[in-house]
């Protein structure tokens, strides 16, 4: 995520990624082990760049790659660095101007249509998740990172959101599944990278309500209100030294905020919740090696825009796979989407 | 990178200072200015018909959602 704030809000690879190229971003994990044609043609791209051919200390492949819509590869870099970034940005520029010392097309060519399921909720609830530290209350500074995620509920489940009736004090249990979806899959810390999920064990406590403080018309505001503590122990075997890693992890949150439905359309017009609480420990990938806390951290739920980068799915969700292959692999930070929406 | 000042944080229960605090600030999203597409599938059809080479960002996760 550090090349959000450094590399990709350079000015100058702003504009050269806007302008002489079309950018996209994805899931690297997903698709250096995609067995179809996306996939094939991605490692193509990759092995002839930066990362080729490499096993350790990770056979990761992330990194940005420039290439042609047939697979030819230009250039590519792993880089936080503005100006190494901007480099070979003009490299690839440079090589497809001479049009010489190319490479070689993909030999798979991407379908027009591959796998990949469409789970978005178009008339459900989308809401953009913000994950950031709080100050801490004996003054230790944060570094100021935060992270974001998407939640999902279908229309329906939108919808179960609002009182029966829609009278001021009408008042709403919010139903389990989606108590549980929010505490397994969006109460975690991803302030510095990827968590894992939680098991459903580590649900301690869950409850979330709606009440209606108010009726203009159509417009009902609702106040959300609830409370969830989760904590488990989590253990993996660190690639590095092949050591059993333990640590007792949680999140014990206050939930609060406020939300507008408009009972003509049927939708969310606003929707402001925050969850806030202690979290302590580490997983393997969120690099909390050295802030295990408990420290105050805060995750923010607010509508997401419509924007193709709006509809990315959420952190949790396997969408990349034919159907018949997403519960083959089952992951501590990817779930099938029948265990997503449950 | 920038930091909140602890001053910054809101006291007590209102949502909308503490939501303010945690999501962020103009000058820590310059990255969606980019307009990224989000299917290798779709950059490429998008590059043949512009004629420019597709810019790739892969990471583990989703840059652009959590990563």
């Amino acid at each position: 995520m550090t090349g959000r704030e450094s590399v990709f809000s350079d000015p100058t690879i702003i504009q050269l990624a806007s302008e002489r190229f079309v950018p996209v971003a994805e899931n690297s994990s997903a698709l250096e082990r995609q067995a179809d044609d996306k996939g094939e043609f991605f490692r193509h791209v990759v092995e002839q760049g930066h990362y080729g051919g490499r096993t350790f200390p990770t056979a990761t492949r992330q990194g940005s790659y420039t290439f042609l819509p047939d697979g030819t590869f230009l250039a590519s870099i792993n880089s936080v660095d503005p100006e190494r970034m901007a480099g070979m940005m003009r490299e690839a520029l440079a090589r497809l101007e001479r049009a010489d010392d190319l490479g070689e097309p993909s030999p798979v060519q991407l379908a027009e249509a591959g796998p990949d399921a469409d789970l978005y909720p178009a008339d459900g609830l989308v809401l953009e998740a913000t994950v950031r530290d709080l100050p801490r209350p004996d003054g230790t500074p944060t570094d100021g990172k935060w992270n974001i995620d998407y939640v999902w509920l279908t229309r329906d489940e939108a919808r179960s959101l609002v009182p029966e009736r829609v009278s001021v004090g009408e008042h709403r249990e919010i139903s389990w599944p989606i108590v549980r979806r929010l505490a397994r899959f969006h109460l975690r810390d991803y302030v510095r990278g990827e968590p894992f999920n939680w098991s459903e064990r580590a649900i301690r406590h869950g409850e979330l309500a709606t009440e209606v403080v108010d009726v203009s018309g159509a417009q009902v505001c609702l106040r959300l209100t609830g409370a969830v503590r989760l904590q488990d122990e989590v253990e993996w075997v660190a690639p590095e030294d092949g050591e059993t890693k333990r640590y007792d992890c949680g999140f014990d949150c206050t939930v609060q905020g406020e939300a507008i439905w408009d009972a003509g359309q049927e939708e969310f017009t606003a929707f402001e919740m925050v969850a806030v609480g202690d979290r302590w420990g580490t997983n393997q990938y969120n690099f909390r090696y050295d802030d295990l806390g408990p420290a105050p951290m805060g995750i923010a739920f607010v509508l997401a825009g419509r924007s193709p980068s709006e509809r990315t799915a959420p952190h949790c969700l396997v969408t990349w796979r034919p159907p018949e292959q997403r519960a083959r692999r089952p992951s501590r930070v990817s779930v099938a989407p029948d265990e997503y929406f449950g | 990178m920038a930091t909140h000042a602890s001053a910054d944080i809101p006291p007590g229960d209102d949502h909308r200072a503490l939501i303010e605090y945690i999501r962020p600030r103009p000058d820590e999203t310059r990255w969606r200015e980019i307009p990224w597409q989000t299917d290798i599938r779709d950059a490429c059809r998008i590059a043949v018909e512009t004629g420019k080479p597709v810019f790739l960002w892969a990471m583990n996760g989703n840059p652009l959602g959590c990563t």
